[in-house]
């Protein structure tokens, strides 16, 4: 019973001593639309998720750079949802970190605040500087782009409410 | 020779529906099967300018509508029914209209997409035409489904309801023998002109819509189609001016006034809710 205690703190310790990254923004593209009421549908519904401090947008290509003026407050969720409820779909969605010796493999997770990334179809490395997670989840990337990533298939579907964990890839850079 | 003749007669039936079957989906005539943004409020004053062949005057109705966004999914209109018929202006009804969204599949600028409608509405006005029209003349219900295809620049949208009219009130009844029950299609078309390439949300955009309207009277042999052309502006990707002219292309049917223009104002406001 004491090591299965002994355990759960390490594993604590584990967690924690890998909050090692800062999220700097996020890119959205959004799908089904092309005029620019549409695209202002959207701008508005991302202005209102707490947390957001500016929006710029690209209208011709439905996408959108969200900042924050409290980086550990930002919920993928919210934002996804935001699209959604302007009556649209989110083609991708990219969290854009700042690491710094950070090591990363398929499978492994990174705490990053509130929000548990669990790296999917990527070679082992250390990230260091900024780089693009992409989330591979469903209704967060288009159908036949999440094909690209078998991981994101074989990965335990989130029950209900998708809330912090995500399941993400790098972009080559 | 023959078979060249046959490919520049297609060609050019090609050319020209790609330049006349124009317009967006945010169809003047008729409703697409998106919804409006979830927790926003529209609102829209519609004036129908309609030639009285009959009289020889222009019958004028108003239509103000509060359009509300309820969820991704649903969408509520509550109108009200005005008119100037006996010279002077007054309201004859009012009307409900909900719409849901029941399928999307989108993909980058592009969506195909299906809804369920459903309109109830009331109308104290005198009936002297055949045709049953629940947004200006008759007391009844209706519902049907919508199927729009938006490709980039340009929509394309088919919608089919059923229309069942009653009396208008005690005072006007549905004149016995009419048929009450009618079949209503539409076929609508945009294309989106201006700006060619987007740079801000205060870029006036110019769309280009034709749609063709149609109804057939159930138990009858007595159907319409109108055509509908319009140009439509939105300004600061937030206020619409639809200016459009629908007119008869066949009738076997008894109407009083199928030809004249909309204009109609409709603001959007994001998020209010």
């Amino acid at each position: 019973m004491k090591s299965i205690h002994l355990l759960m703190t390490a594993v604590g310790l584990l967690i924690t001593s890998v909050t090692i990254a800062q999220i700097q923004s996020v890119s959205i593209q959004a799908s089904g639309l092309t005029c620019s009421m549409c695209s202002r549908a959207i701008y508005k519904a991302l202005l209102k998720v707490p947390a957001v401090s500016d929006v710029k947008e690209d209208i011709e290509h439905a996408s959108y750079h969200v900042q924050f003026s409290d980086p550990s407050k930002v919920s993928p969720d919210k934002l996804q949802k935001a699209v959604t409820g302007a009556g649209f779909s989110v083609a991708w969605m990219e969290v854009k970190a700042n690491f710094n010796n950070t090591e990363v493999a398929s499978d492994s997770s990174l705490k990053i605040n509130d929000l548990i990334f669990n790296f999917v179809d990527i070679r082992k490395q250390t990230l260091n500087g900024e780089r693009e997670l992409l989330i591979v989840d469903k209704d967060y990337l288009l159908e036949k782009d999440r094909k690209k990533y078998p991981g994101s298939y074989q990965t335990k579907p989130v029950a209900g409410d998708r809330g912090n964990t995500f399941h993400v890839t790098l972009i080559q850079s | 020779m023959k078979n060249f003749f046959k490919f520049l007669f297609f060609q050019a039936i090609l050319v020209m529906s790609s330049c006349t079957v124009n317009a967006q989906e945010l169809f003047v005539f008729t409703e697409p099967a998106s919804n409006m943004p979830a927790k926003s409020i529209g609102i829209r004053a519609s004036n129908w300018l309609m030639y009285d062949k009959s009289s020889s005057t222009v019958n004028y109705q108003l239509i103000p509508e509060v359009m509300w966004g309820v969820n991704k999914n649903l969408m509520l209109h509550l109108d009200g029914f005005f008119t100037n018929q006996n010279g002077n202006f007054h309201a004859v009804g009012a009307g409900t209209y909900a719409k849901y969204r029941i399928y999307s599949a989108d993909a980058v600028n592009r969506h195909f997409r299906m809804a369920a409608y459903g309109r109830l509405s009331l109308n104290n006005s005198a009936i002297f035409q055949q045709e049953i029209d629940l947004t200006r003349n008759n007391t009844g219900y209706a519902f049907g489904l919508i199927a729009t295809q938006l490709l980039h620049k340009q929509a394309i949208s088919a919608a089919i309801s059923f229309n069942q009219a009653y009396n208008n009130g005690p005072e006007n009844k549905f004149p016995p023998g009419q048929a009450d029950q009618a079949i209503n299609f539409s076929m609508s078309t945009g294309r989106l002109l201006l700006p060619k390439h987007y740079l801000n949300y205060k870029q006036t955009n110019l769309n280009l819509m034709v749609e063709l309207m149609g109804q057939h009277l159930l138990g009858t042999n007595e159907s319409f189609i109108d055509m509908a052309p319009a140009v439509q502006f939105i300004f600061n990707s937030q206020t619409r001016l639809d200016i459009g002219y629908k007119f008869q292309l066949y009738s076997n049917m008894q109407r009083v006034a199928p030809n004249g223009f909309m204009i109609r104002i409709e603001h959007l406001l994001f998020n209010v809710l």
